[in-house]
Protein backbone atom coordinates (compact mmCIF):
# COMPACT_ATOMS: atom_id res chain seq x y z
CA UNK A 1 0.00 0.00 0.00
CA UNK A 2 1.49 3.84 -1.00
CA UNK A 3 0.89 6.52 1.25
CA UNK A 4 -2.78 6.98 -0.14
CA UNK A 5 -5.48 7.81 2.63
CA UNK A 6 -7.68 4.82 1.44
CA UNK A 7 -10.53 5.07 3.99
CA UNK A 8 -12.93 6.71 1.71
CA UNK A 9 -12.05 3.78 -0.90
CA UNK A 10 -12.98 1.67 1.95
CA UNK A 11 -16.33 3.49 2.18
CA UNK A 12 -16.87 2.76 -1.39
CA UNK A 13 -16.10 -0.36 -1.53
CA UNK A 14 -18.95 -1.00 1.64
CA UNK A 15 -21.57 1.06 -0.35
CA UNK A 16 -20.28 -0.79 -3.73
CA UNK A 17 -21.33 -4.43 -2.09
CA UNK A 18 -24.49 -3.15 -1.14
CA UNK A 19 -25.17 -1.97 -4.37
CA UNK A 20 -25.86 2.13 -3.31
CA UNK A 21 -22.48 3.39 -5.06
CA UNK A 22 -22.72 6.72 -6.67
CA UNK A 23 -21.99 6.06 -10.48
CA UNK A 24 -19.44 8.98 -10.24
CA UNK A 25 -17.89 7.59 -6.75
CA UNK A 26 -17.63 4.10 -8.62
CA UNK A 27 -15.71 5.38 -11.41
CA UNK A 28 -13.51 6.84 -9.41
CA UNK A 29 -12.92 3.48 -7.45
CA UNK A 30 -12.59 1.55 -10.46
CA UNK A 31 -9.61 3.83 -10.48
CA UNK A 32 -7.87 3.43 -7.90
CA UNK A 33 -8.51 -0.44 -8.03
CA UNK A 34 -6.92 -0.53 -10.94
CA UNK A 35 -3.62 0.08 -9.03
CA UNK A 36 -4.20 -0.74 -5.12
CA UNK A 37 -3.97 -4.51 -4.84
CA UNK A 38 -4.64 -3.98 -0.99
CA UNK A 39 -8.42 -2.37 -1.81
CA UNK A 40 -9.11 -5.35 -4.62
CA UNK A 41 -8.18 -7.68 -1.75
CA UNK A 42 -10.45 -5.99 0.47
CA UNK A 43 -13.31 -6.47 -2.40
CA UNK A 44 -13.19 -9.47 -2.43
CA UNK A 45 -13.10 -10.10 1.55
CA UNK A 46 -16.15 -7.92 1.74
CA UNK A 47 -18.15 -10.32 -1.02
CA UNK A 48 -17.23 -13.22 1.16
CA UNK A 49 -18.85 -11.41 4.16
CA UNK A 50 -22.05 -10.83 2.31
CA UNK A 51 -22.22 -14.49 1.00
CA UNK A 52 -21.24 -15.57 4.80
CA UNK A 53 -23.90 -13.50 6.22
CA UNK A 54 -26.62 -14.88 3.22
CA UNK A 55 -25.56 -18.41 4.17
CA UNK A 56 -26.23 -17.91 7.72
CA UNK A 57 -29.82 -17.34 7.42
CA UNK A 58 -31.91 -19.69 8.97
CA UNK A 59 -34.59 -21.39 7.10
CA UNK A 60 -38.10 -20.53 7.87
CA UNK A 61 -40.29 -23.79 9.65
CA UNK A 62 -42.50 -25.83 6.73
CA UNK A 63 -45.88 -24.64 7.38
CA UNK A 64 -45.16 -21.74 8.98
CA UNK A 65 -47.27 -19.37 6.71
CA UNK A 66 -50.62 -22.03 7.58
CA UNK A 67 -49.81 -22.06 10.88
CA UNK A 68 -50.14 -18.07 11.07
CA UNK A 69 -52.97 -18.69 8.82
CA UNK A 70 -55.16 -20.88 10.83
CA UNK A 71 -54.00 -19.08 14.04
CA UNK A 72 -55.63 -15.48 12.51
CA UNK A 73 -58.18 -14.45 15.18
CA UNK A 74 -61.29 -12.69 14.18
CA UNK A 75 -60.46 -9.67 12.60
CA UNK A 76 -60.82 -6.84 15.64
CA UNK A 77 -60.88 -3.97 12.61
CA UNK A 78 -64.38 -5.40 11.58
CA UNK A 79 -65.80 -5.05 14.94
CA UNK A 80 -64.31 -1.57 15.42
CA UNK A 81 -65.56 -0.55 11.66
CA UNK A 82 -68.48 -1.70 13.05
CA UNK A 83 -68.35 0.22 16.05
CA UNK A 84 -66.85 3.35 13.98
CA UNK A 85 -70.40 2.89 12.12
CA UNK A 86 -72.95 2.69 15.01
CA UNK A 87 -70.77 5.88 16.03
CA UNK A 88 -71.55 7.74 13.09
CA UNK A 89 -75.10 6.64 13.04
CA UNK A 90 -76.16 7.84 16.12
CA UNK A 91 -73.93 11.05 15.72
CA UNK A 92 -76.13 11.14 12.60
CA UNK A 93 -79.45 10.86 14.81
CA UNK A 94 -78.29 13.12 17.11
CA UNK A 95 -77.78 15.47 14.06
CA UNK A 96 -80.73 14.98 13.04
CA UNK A 97 -82.15 15.49 16.18
CA UNK A 98 -80.32 19.65 16.12
CA UNK A 99 -81.46 20.31 12.90
CA UNK A 100 -85.07 19.54 13.99
CA UNK A 101 -84.68 21.30 16.72
CA UNK A 102 -83.82 24.03 15.01
CA UNK A 103 -86.65 23.47 12.43
CA UNK A 104 -89.22 23.68 15.30
CA UNK A 105 -87.72 27.18 16.90
CA UNK A 106 -87.22 28.28 13.36
CA UNK A 107 -90.98 28.36 12.11
CA UNK A 108 -92.67 28.82 16.10
CA UNK A 109 -90.15 32.05 16.07
CA UNK A 110 -91.22 34.73 18.02
CA UNK A 111 -92.76 32.49 21.36
CA UNK A 112 -89.47 32.72 23.02
CA UNK A 113 -89.47 33.17 26.86
CA UNK A 114 -87.70 37.05 27.36
CA UNK A 115 -85.08 36.63 29.20
CA UNK A 116 -83.74 33.03 28.86
CA UNK A 117 -79.97 32.86 30.05
CA UNK A 118 -77.64 30.13 29.33
CA UNK A 119 -77.43 29.84 32.89
CA UNK A 120 -80.69 29.09 33.65
CA UNK A 121 -80.79 26.43 30.31
CA UNK A 122 -77.82 24.63 31.78
CA UNK A 123 -80.02 24.51 35.11
CA UNK A 124 -82.90 22.64 33.01
CA UNK A 125 -80.26 20.15 31.47
CA UNK A 126 -79.17 19.34 35.18
CA UNK A 127 -82.59 19.15 35.97
CA UNK A 128 -83.38 16.71 33.07
CA UNK A 129 -79.75 14.76 34.30
CA UNK A 130 -81.82 14.55 37.58
CA UNK A 131 -85.06 13.25 36.44
CA UNK A 132 -82.78 10.77 34.24
CA UNK A 133 -81.29 9.49 37.28
CA UNK A 134 -84.61 8.88 39.23
CA UNK A 135 -85.53 6.55 35.75
CA UNK A 136 -82.50 4.48 36.71
CA UNK A 137 -84.19 3.93 39.97
CA UNK A 138 -87.56 2.63 38.67
CA UNK A 139 -90.04 5.22 38.02
CA UNK A 140 -89.60 4.64 34.08
CA UNK A 141 -93.55 6.78 33.49
CA UNK A 142 -92.36 9.74 35.85
CA UNK A 143 -89.03 10.13 34.21
CA UNK A 144 -90.62 10.38 30.76
CA UNK A 145 -92.91 12.87 31.90
CA UNK A 146 -89.92 14.85 33.70
CA UNK A 147 -87.38 14.15 30.99
CA UNK A 148 -90.60 15.79 28.71
CA UNK A 149 -90.77 18.76 31.14
CA UNK A 150 -87.37 19.45 30.98
CA UNK A 151 -86.71 19.52 27.81
CA UNK A 152 -90.04 21.47 27.25
CA UNK A 153 -88.50 23.89 30.34
CA UNK A 154 -85.14 24.06 27.99
CA UNK A 155 -87.14 24.76 24.73
CA UNK A 156 -89.27 27.45 26.67
CA UNK A 157 -86.52 29.25 27.86
CA UNK A 158 -83.90 29.64 25.24
CA UNK A 159 -83.97 27.94 21.30
CA UNK A 160 -80.33 28.90 20.87
CA UNK A 161 -79.56 27.23 24.23
CA UNK A 162 -81.11 24.14 23.15
CA UNK A 163 -79.62 23.93 19.79
CA UNK A 164 -75.90 24.41 21.41
CA UNK A 165 -76.45 21.82 23.60
CA UNK A 166 -77.80 19.04 20.33
CA UNK A 167 -74.86 20.22 18.67
CA UNK A 168 -72.47 20.12 21.70
CA UNK A 169 -73.91 15.93 22.17
CA UNK A 170 -72.67 15.85 18.64
CA UNK A 171 -68.88 17.13 18.59
CA UNK A 172 -68.62 15.01 22.24
CA UNK A 173 -69.92 11.81 19.83
CA UNK A 174 -67.62 12.44 17.24
CA UNK A 175 -64.58 13.00 19.66
CA UNK A 176 -65.23 9.74 21.33
CA UNK A 177 -65.16 7.91 18.04
CA UNK A 178 -61.57 9.30 17.25
CA UNK A 179 -59.91 8.75 20.32
CA UNK A 180 -60.89 5.22 20.38
CA UNK A 181 -59.82 4.73 16.46
CA UNK A 182 -56.21 6.26 17.50
CA UNK A 183 -53.59 3.90 16.69
CA UNK A 184 -51.19 3.89 19.66
CA UNK A 185 -48.19 5.66 19.19
CA UNK A 186 -45.58 2.40 19.34
CA UNK A 187 -47.06 1.07 17.35
CA UNK A 188 -48.11 3.63 14.42
CA UNK A 189 -46.50 3.30 11.06
CA UNK A 190 -43.17 5.03 10.16
CA UNK A 191 -43.16 7.96 7.96
CA UNK A 192 -41.04 6.70 4.54
CA UNK A 193 -41.02 10.05 2.91
CA UNK A 194 -38.16 11.19 5.29
CA UNK B 1 -47.66 -8.92 -14.03
CA UNK B 2 -45.75 -6.50 -11.37
CA UNK B 3 -46.71 -9.00 -7.83
CA UNK B 4 -48.95 -6.55 -5.87
CA UNK B 5 -47.63 -4.28 -3.74
CA UNK B 6 -47.46 -4.53 0.38
CA UNK B 7 -50.47 -1.37 0.51
CA UNK B 8 -52.58 -2.94 -1.78
CA UNK B 9 -52.78 -6.63 -0.21
CA UNK B 10 -53.35 -4.62 2.87
CA UNK B 11 -56.15 -2.88 0.87
CA UNK B 12 -57.13 -6.62 -0.04
CA UNK B 13 -57.38 -8.00 3.43
CA UNK B 14 -59.09 -4.80 4.61
CA UNK B 15 -62.02 -6.08 2.05
CA UNK B 16 -62.29 -9.37 2.99
CA UNK B 17 -59.61 -10.79 1.52
CA UNK B 18 -58.29 -13.09 3.96
CA UNK B 19 -56.01 -15.05 1.83
CA UNK B 20 -54.06 -11.67 0.95
CA UNK B 21 -52.56 -11.69 4.11
CA UNK B 22 -51.16 -15.13 3.48
CA UNK B 23 -49.20 -13.35 0.46
CA UNK B 24 -47.39 -11.06 3.51
CA UNK B 25 -46.69 -13.57 5.54
CA UNK B 26 -45.23 -15.60 2.54
CA UNK B 27 -43.68 -12.18 1.65
CA UNK B 28 -42.01 -11.15 4.98
CA UNK B 29 -41.61 -14.75 6.87
CA UNK B 30 -38.17 -15.53 6.29
CA UNK B 31 -37.21 -11.79 6.87
CA UNK B 32 -39.27 -11.42 9.47
CA UNK B 33 -37.64 -14.91 11.30
CA UNK B 34 -34.47 -14.33 10.94
CA UNK B 35 -34.12 -11.06 12.40
CA UNK B 36 -35.92 -12.25 15.36
CA UNK B 37 -33.11 -15.00 15.21
CA UNK B 38 -30.43 -12.49 15.45
CA UNK B 39 -32.13 -10.96 18.62
CA UNK B 40 -33.30 -13.86 20.31
CA UNK B 41 -30.98 -16.26 19.16
CA UNK B 42 -33.36 -19.02 19.44
CA UNK B 43 -34.98 -20.14 16.34
CA UNK B 44 -38.29 -21.70 17.65
CA UNK B 45 -38.90 -18.42 19.73
CA UNK B 46 -37.94 -16.54 16.83
CA UNK B 47 -40.44 -17.99 14.94
CA UNK B 48 -43.34 -17.75 18.26
CA UNK B 49 -42.37 -14.24 18.50
CA UNK B 50 -42.99 -13.62 14.24
CA UNK B 51 -46.30 -15.45 14.85
CA UNK B 52 -47.12 -13.42 17.43
CA UNK B 53 -45.95 -10.20 15.20
CA UNK B 54 -47.93 -11.19 12.00
CA UNK B 55 -51.01 -11.70 14.21
CA UNK B 56 -50.96 -8.75 15.89
CA UNK B 57 -50.62 -6.50 12.68
CA UNK B 58 -53.44 -7.89 11.45
CA UNK B 59 -55.77 -7.29 14.44
CA UNK B 60 -54.51 -3.72 13.89
CA UNK B 61 -54.28 -3.87 9.76
CA UNK B 62 -57.48 -0.93 9.32
CA UNK B 63 -54.55 1.18 11.45
CA UNK B 64 -52.23 0.59 8.88
CA UNK B 65 -51.96 4.06 6.38
CA UNK B 66 -50.84 3.44 2.87
CA UNK B 67 -48.65 6.62 2.81
CA UNK B 68 -45.77 4.64 5.12
CA UNK B 69 -44.05 1.39 4.43
CA UNK B 70 -45.91 -1.98 5.87
CA UNK B 71 -42.11 -3.10 5.96
CA UNK B 72 -40.95 -0.84 8.54
CA UNK B 73 -44.32 -1.23 10.68
CA UNK B 74 -43.80 -4.92 10.69
CA UNK B 75 -40.56 -5.04 11.74
CA UNK B 76 -41.33 -2.09 14.27
CA UNK B 77 -44.15 -4.60 16.14
CA UNK B 78 -41.33 -6.94 16.08
CA UNK B 79 -38.79 -5.17 17.38
CA UNK B 80 -40.71 -4.25 20.22
CA UNK B 81 -42.12 -7.67 20.37
CA UNK B 82 -38.35 -9.07 20.85
CA UNK B 83 -37.81 -6.57 23.55
CA UNK B 84 -40.52 -7.78 25.48
CA UNK B 85 -39.13 -11.06 25.33
CA UNK B 86 -35.85 -10.08 26.45
CA UNK B 87 -37.41 -8.11 29.04
CA UNK B 88 -39.40 -11.52 30.26
CA UNK B 89 -36.07 -13.18 30.46
CA UNK B 90 -34.96 -10.55 32.77
CA UNK B 91 -32.37 -9.26 30.71
CA UNK B 92 -31.26 -5.92 31.19
CA UNK B 93 -33.24 -3.42 28.54
CA UNK B 94 -29.98 -2.94 26.44
CA UNK B 95 -29.36 -6.57 26.85
CA UNK B 96 -29.42 -7.25 22.75
CA UNK B 97 -25.97 -7.29 23.73
CA UNK B 98 -26.06 -10.06 25.89
CA UNK B 99 -23.24 -11.84 28.13
CA UNK B 100 -23.44 -15.21 26.84
CA UNK B 101 -21.71 -17.17 30.13
CA UNK B 102 -24.44 -20.08 29.49
CA UNK B 103 -23.84 -19.75 25.50
CA UNK B 104 -20.34 -19.96 25.50
CA UNK B 105 -20.16 -24.03 24.35
CA UNK B 106 -23.34 -23.76 22.37
CA UNK B 107 -22.77 -24.66 18.79
CA UNK B 108 -24.39 -23.28 15.62
CA UNK B 109 -24.64 -25.34 12.55
CA UNK B 110 -24.76 -22.80 9.16
CA UNK B 111 -28.29 -24.23 7.57
CA UNK B 112 -26.34 -24.60 4.11
CA UNK B 113 -24.52 -27.45 2.92
CA UNK B 114 -21.02 -28.13 2.74
CA UNK B 115 -21.36 -32.08 2.65
CA UNK B 116 -19.77 -34.86 4.16
CA UNK B 117 -18.05 -34.85 7.76
CA UNK B 118 -15.39 -32.55 6.96
CA UNK B 119 -18.23 -29.83 5.45
CA UNK B 120 -20.96 -30.40 8.86
CA UNK B 121 -17.72 -29.66 10.85
CA UNK B 122 -16.75 -26.80 8.67
CA UNK B 123 -21.02 -25.76 9.18
CA UNK B 124 -20.92 -25.71 12.97
CA UNK B 125 -17.26 -23.74 12.94
CA UNK B 126 -18.29 -20.89 10.41
CA UNK B 127 -21.89 -21.14 12.00
CA UNK B 128 -20.47 -20.84 15.37
CA UNK B 129 -17.71 -17.99 14.04
CA UNK B 130 -20.64 -16.10 12.74
CA UNK B 131 -23.00 -16.43 15.87
CA UNK B 132 -20.68 -15.15 18.12
CA UNK B 133 -19.59 -12.74 15.63
CA UNK B 134 -22.74 -10.75 15.56
CA UNK B 135 -23.47 -11.31 19.24
CA UNK B 136 -20.07 -9.62 20.02
CA UNK B 137 -20.77 -6.48 18.61
CA UNK B 138 -21.91 -4.04 20.15
CA UNK B 139 -25.49 -3.23 20.62
CA UNK B 140 -25.82 -0.34 18.23
CA UNK B 141 -24.25 -1.92 15.37
CA UNK B 142 -25.78 -5.29 15.82
CA UNK B 143 -28.85 -4.15 15.58
CA UNK B 144 -28.31 -2.82 12.53
CA UNK B 145 -26.64 -5.41 11.22
CA UNK B 146 -29.63 -7.61 11.83
CA UNK B 147 -31.68 -5.02 10.07
CA UNK B 148 -29.98 -5.07 6.84
CA UNK B 149 -28.51 -8.22 6.63
CA UNK B 150 -31.14 -10.57 7.96
CA UNK B 151 -34.14 -8.46 8.10
CA UNK B 152 -33.00 -7.27 4.48
CA UNK B 153 -34.24 -3.62 5.23
CA UNK B 154 -33.42 -0.65 2.90
CA UNK B 155 -31.15 2.07 4.53
CA UNK B 156 -33.68 4.14 3.92
CA UNK B 157 -36.28 2.10 6.10
CA UNK B 158 -33.57 1.45 8.60
CA UNK B 159 -33.34 5.62 8.64
CA UNK B 160 -36.94 5.81 9.54
CA UNK B 161 -37.38 2.77 11.96
CA UNK B 162 -34.34 3.91 14.19
CA UNK B 163 -35.03 7.40 14.09
CA UNK B 164 -31.95 8.05 13.11
CA UNK B 165 -30.13 10.28 10.15
CA UNK B 166 -29.15 7.86 7.24
CA UNK B 167 -25.30 8.65 6.90
CA UNK B 168 -25.40 8.00 10.06
CA UNK B 169 -27.31 4.72 9.68
CA UNK B 170 -24.53 3.84 6.76
CA UNK B 171 -21.64 4.93 8.83
CA UNK B 172 -22.73 2.91 11.84
CA UNK B 173 -23.55 -0.29 8.89
CA UNK B 174 -20.00 0.26 7.89
CA UNK B 175 -18.08 0.39 10.93
CA UNK B 176 -20.34 -2.61 11.79
CA UNK B 177 -19.27 -4.84 9.00
CA UNK B 178 -15.48 -3.93 8.94
CA UNK B 179 -15.82 -5.47 12.97
CA UNK B 180 -17.36 -8.36 11.36
CA UNK B 181 -14.92 -8.93 8.78
CA UNK B 182 -11.85 -8.76 11.56
CA UNK B 183 -13.97 -11.38 13.59
CA UNK B 184 -14.52 -13.29 10.92
CA UNK B 185 -11.26 -12.90 8.77
CA UNK B 186 -10.47 -17.09 8.33
CA UNK B 187 -13.60 -17.60 6.93
CA UNK B 188 -12.87 -14.87 4.40
CA UNK B 189 -11.60 -14.81 1.02
CA UNK B 190 -8.88 -11.89 -0.15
Amino acid sequence: MNGTDHTIYREWLDLEAEGALPTGDRRRLDAHLDACDDCRAERHRLASLHALLAESRVPVAPGFRQRVMTALPEPAWEARRASGGRWAWAGGLLAGLAALTALFFGLSGGRLAPGASVGGALAAVGDMLVTAAIAGAGLLGATWTGVGLAVSDLFQRSPGTAVAVALLAVFLAGLTVSLLRRPRAAERPVDRRR
Amino acid sequence: MAPPTDEALVQAVLDGDRDAFGDLVERYQARLVNYLFRLLRDVDEAHDVAQEVFLKVYQALDRFDPRFRFSTWLFRVGQNAAIDVIRKRRLKLVSLQRSDEGEEGREWELPSAERGPYGALRNVERGTAIERAIAGLPEEYRELIALRHYGELSYDDIASLKDMPLGTVKNKLFRGRQMLKEKLAEFLVD
